[in-house]
């Protein structure tokens, strides 16, 4: 028996129409309509034939209806020109993963309380920002280390997406399992200053907008003035940006605080460090230079660590990438691609050992071989 | 004096660690004098403009310069700008129709001649860092170059000769390997186990 709902998931998935997977397997729109509604079962040519267009094995639309998942903040970028189909892509390739690591989340063990704070309705994001970070156990001044996987231990579900989300870096929402969980899906090549700030303004929709008040665009402010706050403090700010700021001393500012530099001067000019011309003459050297799409002092991009992790203790190290893909009734091609973008220990951030500049490093002795 | 230059390479392989500092110091000069004009609310004047770069760029690197890099400083007339560092006499000067402009002075010219005294070093000649704005914005060029003068007989207008003339990469600002943010916290894997039951032994 076919799920109606698996066929659209798959269509939605691989960014189709009704009409266009209509004609790459060779029926009408109303067929595949139909199809989808629950109203008719297709042939087995037709199972076979959806999937191999789709990609998913007839496994997979066999399965029962996919997870309830919202659109979430994926809504409050409704304005900006991005098309329907590009967003139920982004919710489907959300949809699979989070029933991927769902799956596997079922059978490990979580010590990992969820520690975002309780809002009162109307706090500012300013304030917002300085209560998460107590909440998530960090000084009030200090730089953000390494954020994805803060979140993470923070009890947050953060999922890398194998993909590249048009017009967003991210998006976020409460999952309508019980207990409702925060969740945040990254896009892939996403440059890591940006990613950041995505992953920080994300972060301000679940601890602000867990119901949409006002409008999109005054949400969407206000979850940037929470990732403005979050990673750049003000108190810090008016220690570190003395003016007059030049790029030179904002270089030096990017890796300590992990945001791009265009993100450190509007943050002096949201807090009239700087005046509105001093920000306009920095942003003219900064375009003169290319480094609009382009900055100098590039950053890593973090990776979610859970659904690697998880993978790791159930299917092995290294992992049985086929098992797991059988098991999920997903292309074994999909879950590389979902493995590679989640973090392996070896690539987690660490802090450099004291005085490891000092430290001989012994090569292991060969072994002896046999006389 | 000296016939052959010294390859331009080697010498600015040797100001490297001098460039980011002496570029930092000239953006806050340039902001300073952009800062003057803005709140007098008058259009800019350019030898006011000029004088006010040399003036706070020298101020920024007696305060803050050093504290990264070693190097003398001379004070010179004008709010002159003149570095000694690893063994070079450097002016910094406002590049004129993009090169050296002609010397002004019998020590300028001096300067120019490469005159080594007896326990001089023909392989750390004197060297202008020549800085300029763009027009009409005034804003700082990307770029800073350093020039090796020779001795000439040109007056101003003209641009004095040099020996050579090249482009001086401010490794600060350029494209670099991508950086982790880390050596903030301690990294602790996540908190996900398997259950007892499944391993049968504790994690």
């Amino acid at each position: 028996m076919i799920n109606g709902d698996r066929v659209r998931q798959a269509r939605e998935f691989c960014g189709l129409t009704q009409t266009d997977l209509a004609s790459r397997v060779s029926v009408d729109q109303s067929t595949i309509a139909l199809v989808e509604a629950g109203l008719r079962q297709p042939s087995s040519e037709m199972l076979a034939s959806l999937a191999m267009q789709t990609g998913f094995s007839p496994a997979f639309f066999r399965q029962g209806f996919p997870p309830q998942f919202s659109v979430g903040s994926l809504l409050f970028r409704a304005q900006q020109s991005v098309t329907a189909r590009q967003r139920s892509q982004a919710q489907r390739y959300g949809e699979i993963v989070y029933e991927s690591a769902m799956r596997m989340a079922a059978q490990v063990v979580t010590t990992n309380p969820l520690r975002l704070p309780q809002l009162d309705p109307g706090t500012t994001p300013e304030l917002a920002a300085e209560l998460t970070r107590a909440a998530l156990g960090l000084a009030p001044d200090r730089p953000v280390g390494p954020l994805i996987n803060l979140i993470e231990r923070s009890g947050v579900i953060v999922l890398a997406l194998p993909t590249h989300l048009p017009k967003r870096d991210a998006f976020s929402l409460w999952t309508q399992a019980t207990p409702s969980t925060p969740l945040i899906a990254l896009s892939t090549g996403v440059p890591g200053d940006r990613l950041r700030f995505s992953v920080a303004h994300e972060l301000g929709h679940l601890v602000l907008h867990s119901a949409l008040k006002g409008g999109l665009a005054a949400v969407e402010k206000e979850a940037d003035r929470f990732a403005a706050a979050f990673l750049l403090p003000a108190a810090s700010m008016w220690q570190e940006l003395v003016p007059p700021l030049t790029l030179t001393m904002l270089a030096e500012l990017k890796p300590r605080w992990g945001v791009a530099i265009q993100a450190l001067v509007m943050r002096g000019k949201e807090l009239e460090i700087i005046s509105p011309n001093q920000a306009a003459y920095l942003f003219k050297q900064i375009s003169m230079r290319g480094w609009r799409t382009s900055e100098p002092i590039r950053l890593e991009p973090e990776k979610p660590r859970a659904y690697r992790k998880m993978a790791e203790l159930l299917y092995g190290s290294p992992i049985d990438v086929r098992r797991l893909a059988d098991e999920a009734a997903l292309p074994v091609g999909l879950v590389q691609d979902i493995l590679d973008v989640h973090a392996g220990l070896e690539e987690m951030p660490r802090r450099q050992p004291e005085g490891s500049t000092n430290v001989v490093k012994f090569k292991r002795r060969p072994e002896r071989q046999p006389e | 004096m000296f016939e052959d230059s010294p390859d331009p390479d080697s010498i600015v392989s040797d100001l490297t660690r001098l460039v980011p500092v002496t570029y930092g110091a000239l953006e806050v000069g340039v902001a300073k004098a952009h800062s003057y004009f803005e709140t007098e609310g008058a259009e800019i004047e350019p030898f006011l403009f000029s004088q006010i770069v040399r003036w706070s760029a020298r101020r920024h690197l007696t305060t803050k310069g050093r504290l990264t890099v070693e190097f003398e400083f001379d004070e010179l007339a004008n709010n002159g700008l003149s570095i000694s560092f690893e063994g070079y006499d450097i002016r910094l000067r406002k590049a004129f129709r993009g090169g050296v402009p002609t010397p002004g002075s019998f020590a300028m010219e001096t300067f120019h001649s490469q005159t080594f005294g007896f326990f001089g070093d023909a392989s750390r000649p004197n060297l202008f860092i020549l800085w300029d704005v763009s027009r009409p914005s005034y804003d700082l060029a990307p770029d800073l170059y350093v020039a090796c003068p020779k001795e000439s007989t040109l007056k101003f207008p003209n641009v004095a000769e040099c020996h050579w003339l090249v482009k001086l990469p401010n490794v600060a600002l350029m494209p670099q390997p991508a950086v982790r943010v880390d050596d903030f916290d301690k990294y602790e894997d996540l908190p996900i186990h398997r259950p007892l039951e499944a391993t049968g032994e504790a994690e």
